[in-house]
Parts: C-alpha cells; sequence; structure tokens
C-alpha cells in the first residue's frame, strides 16, 4: 500500500474509535437509545441516592422517600397530578390492581405504594384524601403524598428523572414509570408502566431477596 | 450566522421544540460552518490532504457526528449539560466545515455513501419517531416528535435530490429522473453528443 495513504489510515481509525466511543457512551453501549431506557438501566447498575425532601400524605403525616424506611418496607412510587385522566388514571388503575396484589400475596409488610403528586399547588392534602378515597386506597399499604414546599419539586423529580411539560390548557405531558426503592430509601429500579407484575417483582425480590420467583 | 445560532435566546428558541431542535438548529449549525469554512479549504488543504485522502477521514467525521446526533437520548442530554452544548456546536462544525474544505478530494464512491448513509439515517429516525408508541425524548412533547419525524423524512428526501445533484454535476429534474429510469444509467445530455 502507498506510504501516504498510511497517515490517512491512521487518523481514519482514530476517528471512528473516537466516534464509536461517543455512540457506546451516550447509548450505554447500545442499550439505550432514549432517556427513559437510560435510567432504567442507570439506576439497576447503581441505586440512586435521592435528595431529602419532605412530603407529606394525605393525613398530614410527614413522609421522606430517601430515608430508609423504619418498617424496612420497599416503596413502589409513581408520580402523577389529580386531575389527570390519561396516563396517570391508567397508571393509578394498576396500582389499584397491584394492592390487591400485595394483599393477595401477603406482602404488605415488605411492599408499599406511593402516589407523589408534582402539583402540590392544585393536589391539597384535601385533594389527595378524596383521590385516595375514591381508588379505595388502603393507608396502610398506598399512601398519597405532595411536596410541603414548591421549591422542593423540581429536584425530587430530577433525581427521578421525571420530566413535568405544562400544556396550555393546564394539563401536563410527563414520563411515568413504576420507581422501586430499596428499604434504605434509594431508586433502585425504574419499571415501565405497563408491566405491574414486574414492578411487584422486582420490589417483592429486593425486599425478600433472589428467591422470589418471578411473575 | 453561527454566531447568531450560538447566542442565547436562539438557542432557547430553537431548542424548546424537538421539530426546530434537531431539523433546523442542528443543520444549520453545520451549514453556517460549511459556509464558514469557504475561505479555509485551500490554506490548509495541504496539511488536510496528507490525513484525509480521498476523504475518508472526513466520510467518519460526518458519519459519525449525524448518527450521534440523532439518539434521542442526545437531545435530552444536551439540554441539561453545557458541556454537551458546547460538543454538539463544535463536533456539527467540525463536520460542515470538514465537507467544504474536503468535497474536491473525496472519492466519488466515499461521497456515495456518506449520501446513502446520512438518507437512510434520516428516514429510519423518521419512521422510528412516527412508529413510536411513546416518547422518545422526556423534555419534548409527543406530537413535537410526529412532526420532527415527519420533516426527517423529507429532509432525507431534500439530502437526496441535492447531494445527488451535486456529486453528478447537474440538478436532478424530473425529465432527467425520467430518462435514466428508461436507459440505462446516466443519459446523454444533448450537448454531450
Amino acid at each position: 500500500m502507498a506510504r501516504s495513504w498510511q497517515l490517512t489510515l491512521l487518523v481514519a481509525a482514530l476517528l471512528l474509535l473516537t466516534g464509536a466511543t461517543a455512540i457506546w457512551h451516550l447509548t450505554l453501549g447500545l442499550r439505550a437509545f432514549t432517556e427513559e431506557s437510560a435510567r432504567r438501566i442507570e439506576v439497576r447498575e447503581q441505586p440512586r441516592e435521592l435528595p431529602r425532601v419532605s412530603l407529606e400524605d394525605s393525613q398530614g403525616a410527614p413522609l421522606i422517600l430517601s430515608e430508609p424506611a423504619t418498617d424496612r418496607r420497599v416503596a413502589i412510587v409513581m408520580f402523577m397530578y389529580a386531575r389527570c385522566t390519561t396516563l396517570c388514571a391508567i397508571t393509578t388503575a394498576q396500582y389499584r390492581v397491584m394492592q390487591s396484589r400485595i394483599l393477595e400475596a401477603g406482602l404488605q409488610d415488605h411492599v408499599r405504594l406511593i402516589t407523589v403528586s408534582f402539583d402540590p399547588a392544585r393536589d391539597t392534602r384535601e385533594v389527595l384524601a378524596e383521590t385516595a378515597q375514591r381508588v379505595g386506597a388502603d393507608p396502610e399499604s398506598w399512601r398519597f403524598a405532595r411536596p410541603l414546599q414548591q421549591h422542593t419539586l423540581a429536584p425530587l423529580l430530577e433525581s427521578f428523572g421525571i420530566h413535568v411539560l405544562p400544556l396550555a390548557d393546564g394539563e401536563f405531558e410527563h414520563n411515568a414509570a413504576f420507581h422501586v426503592l430499596d428499604a434504605q430509601g434509594r431508586l433502585a429500579r425504574i419499571v415501565p408502566v405497563d408491566q405491574p407484575d414486574w414492578a411487584l417483582w422486582e420490589a417483592a425480590r429486593l425486599a425478600l431477596g433472589d428467591t422470589v420467583a418471578g411473575p | 450566522m453561527l454566531g447568531l445560532l450560538a447566542s442565547e435566546p436562539a438557542r432557547t428558541l430553537l431548542e424548546a421544540r424537538m421539530w426546530s431542535h434537531m431539523t433546523v438548529q442542528i443543520p444549520a449549525i453545520a451549514v453556517a460552518a460549511w459556509l464558514l469554512a469557504a475561505s479555509l479549504a485551500r490554506p490548509i488543504a495541504p496539511l488536510l490532504g496528507r490525513v484525509d485522502r480521498g476523504g475518508l477521514s472526513t466520510a467518519i467525521v460526518l458519519m459519525a457526528v449525524s448518527a450521534y446526533w440523532m439518539v434521542p437520548r442526545a437531545l435530552d442530554l444536551v439540554l441539561d449539560s453545557a458541556v454537551m452544548e458546547v460538543g454538539k456546536f463544535v463536533s456539527l462544525c467540525l463536520a460542515g466545515a470538514l465537507l467544504r474544505c474536503s468535497w474536491g478530494r473525496m472519492a466519488s464512491g466515499v461521497k456515495l455513501f456518506v449520501l446513502a448513509t446520512l438518507v437512510w439515517m434520516l428516514w429510519a429516525v423518521g419512521v422510528i419517531m412516527l412508529m413510536a408508541e411513546s416518547r422518545l425524548c422526556n423534555a419534548y412533547l409527543f406530537e413535537d416528535q410526529i412532526l420532527t419525524g415527519q420533516l426527517c423524512l423529507i429532509w432525507g428526501a431534500v439530502v437526496l435530490l441535492l447531494g445527488s445533484s451535486v456529486i453528478i454535476g447537474r440538478p436532478i429534474t424530473p425529465s432527467l429522473a425520467w430518462r435514466w429510469l428508461i436507459s440505462d444509467g446516466p443519459a446523454k445530455t444533448p450537448t454531450e453528443h
């Protein structure tokens, strides 16, 4: 081969390596092309510490997601706003099913459900209490919560990877998933919203160990 | 033009929507660099020629940069990272400027390969966006994604027509395309008789 090509081939190979490395890095090794799947992979490989944000539940009791649960229960967390009639309505319906699954399987001492509103201005404690009652939430295993201070909302959502886009008609477009928090209060698993059984299984495994049979 | 694109208001405006981010801002940065590089091509030709024979290195930069910025996750991450924003401008400027500086040197096979790659990537991304049942970017709305997908398909067609016109050295008109279809290979134009 002509000597004059050597430099070009060397530079081209280096550029190819650089480009491939950048794309490999961006897609977490060609596994994630969207941010939604990337955050699933990231927290599974490295459970994420959450900021200390004070929430209150629909009964006025304090709740801090980042703190280890005193009863060592694993939590499945989802974000919504109460007026939502689309995605949140579906996930809330799934939470109802999951609540009964938890009770059927006798998992209530190991797994709990938490719904957090990202619209605390309109979702007051009363609104959340009414929602909880309407969907038949058992207060022992399913709590509805809201941030106590509006300014703590953004860092909380960011740590979970939730993007909330206000729409012109007062509604919101947002990504949703089941977020499984381990007993230490770290974000350990993210499961797509169409996989409630998988979310329960991941939660049960985190609570009881790897021996739990698959869904 | 590049200064304008890099300004705060223009970035805020263009990055507020997925379609303007992906199908206006990103190509515009590369085009701006392409325009700017006009005076650069001659002075750096001796140096560039040694590391970019046949336009091979340029082709790799073009493909890597365009592939990177077609990954939906890149659009999400760049919104939250100043480092990535700088990287976006630098990589697209590099791609645009290199295209200008090495076009004359680029082998026609390489040109065709780059063109075909860019076109199929745009069409694939467009189809994926139109077929996706959920949002591919968490920072952008679903309807925005549909529009972006449609614009990517249109861009693919525009790049195909423009690129192949430049490569064969004359505009591809309907009559020219028709002549190609009924005769074998590039038709002789009357001036070539």
